[in-house]
């Protein structure tokens, strides 16, 4: 199986906690949504794909002052259902249930953890 | 006829959150008066700037950062002209916005709001005021004042539930069916944006009902009096 743009697909099964060698990892952070996402997450520990997209959408709006739209929260929602969500599944980093609409966040090593908060932190 | 509106405007389902990372904000003061449960939802400490997510009927309609909403209640506030360009959150947003409500108001204030429609229909000069005092006695110190809008604008002046004091220039009807309500409305004339209105009814010694800049809900208000 080739990788994503998340890197190496883990493996199934795999219980042991993400640790910060991993490339799929850096891949994962590479992208403002997902790093945001996580962040959230992981406070958050669960919450609906729905509400990580009003999450995002609100956030975008307080970088351009700009009204976020019910469009710009579907593009947000599709991308996330799409892309974002099952990438991060594949990677391990996060647990997406469709059916339920549960995004969990998966075993993190504590210094994973803490790049990702370190990355938000920089960004603001 | 109001009751149905009255109704109407209980059953919205306007609901205004905000998240915040840090402190509180002052959301849910501003809308203390307004028809919307305002709530809010936690976010982590290097989260966003607080930012205010708007439902209609339980439907994502907007979210905006809670510093454009300061900057856009900053008076004087101004409304956004044409609703159809204007994004559905915005939409809901002044529509909350034109609406204040009340529970508890004694007659002193009603005619205060009052005053306020009548200055503004006086200061347009033209178009239509419907009004119906809650009785005759509340109506009665109001004589003069009718009797100048009447003599000196061009509005057209319907005064409801009295029949027997002609003051030339107002038009007075007696409508039964009215009884528990206090109605003022003003149709703007030539300027929508001008047209408010007032809606109360009598619970025991006090008033409730709310106040509107809305012109679709003034003309709904206009409406069963004209009739």
């Amino acid at each position: 199986m080739t990788g994503n743009e998340f890197g190496a697909v883990v493996e199934t099964g795999t219980e042991s906690a993400i640790s910060l060698d991993e490339d799929r990892l850096y891949r994962a952070l590479a992208s403002t949504r997902r790093r945001r996402l996580l962040y959230v997450l992981l406070v958050e520990e669960a919450c609906s794909a729905e509400r990580l997209a009003t999450i995002l959408a609100g956030w975008d709006s307080t970088e351009t002052g700009r009204i976020a739209t019910p469009e710009d929260r579907e593009e947000i929602l599709i991308d996330l259902k799409h892309r974002h969500l099952p990438g991060l599944d594949d990677a391990g980093l996060i647990t997406y249930d469709h059916g339920s609409d549960t995004v969990e966040i998966g075993t993190l090593d504590g210094s994973v953890a803490q790049l990702i908060s370190r990355s938000i932190e920089a960004e603001t | 006829m109001f009751d149905s509106l009255f109704a109407d405007i209980d059953s919205q389902e306007r609901e205004f959150t905000v998240y915040q990372s840090g402190e509180e904000t002052e959301v849910e003061s501003q809308f203390e008066t307004h028809n919307v449960a305002v709530s809010q939802s936690d976010l982590p400490p290097e989260g966003p700037e607080p930012f205010l997510v708007i439902e209609d009927e339980k439907e994502f309609a907007g979210a905006l950062p809670v510093a454009e909403l300061d900057r856009l209640l900053e008076p004087p506030v101004v409304r956004p002209g044409e609703r159809e360009d204007v994004s559905k959150g915005f939409g809901v947003l002044f529509e909350v916005l034109d609406e204040t409500v009340f529970r508890s108001m004694d007659r002193a204030q009603l005619l205060a709001v009052s005053r306020e429609i009548e200055d503004r229909a006086a200061r347009v000069g033209e178009g239509t005021l419907r009004v119906r005092f809650e009785s005759r006695s509340v109506f009665e110190p109001q004589t003069a004042l009718y009797r100048e809008l009447a003599a000196e604008t061009e509005l057209d002046i319907h005064v409801y539930g009295i029949d027997d004091q002609p003051l030339s220039g107002v038009q007075f009807h007696r409508r039964e069916g009215f009884d528990s309500y206090w109605v003022l409305a003003f149709d703007g004339g030539p300027d929508k944006q001008q047209a408010c209105a007032l809606l109360a009814r009598r619970q025991g010694t006090q008033f409730e009902g709310f106040w509107t800049y809305d012109p679709e809900l003034v003309d709904r208000i206009m409406r069963p009096l004209a009739e």
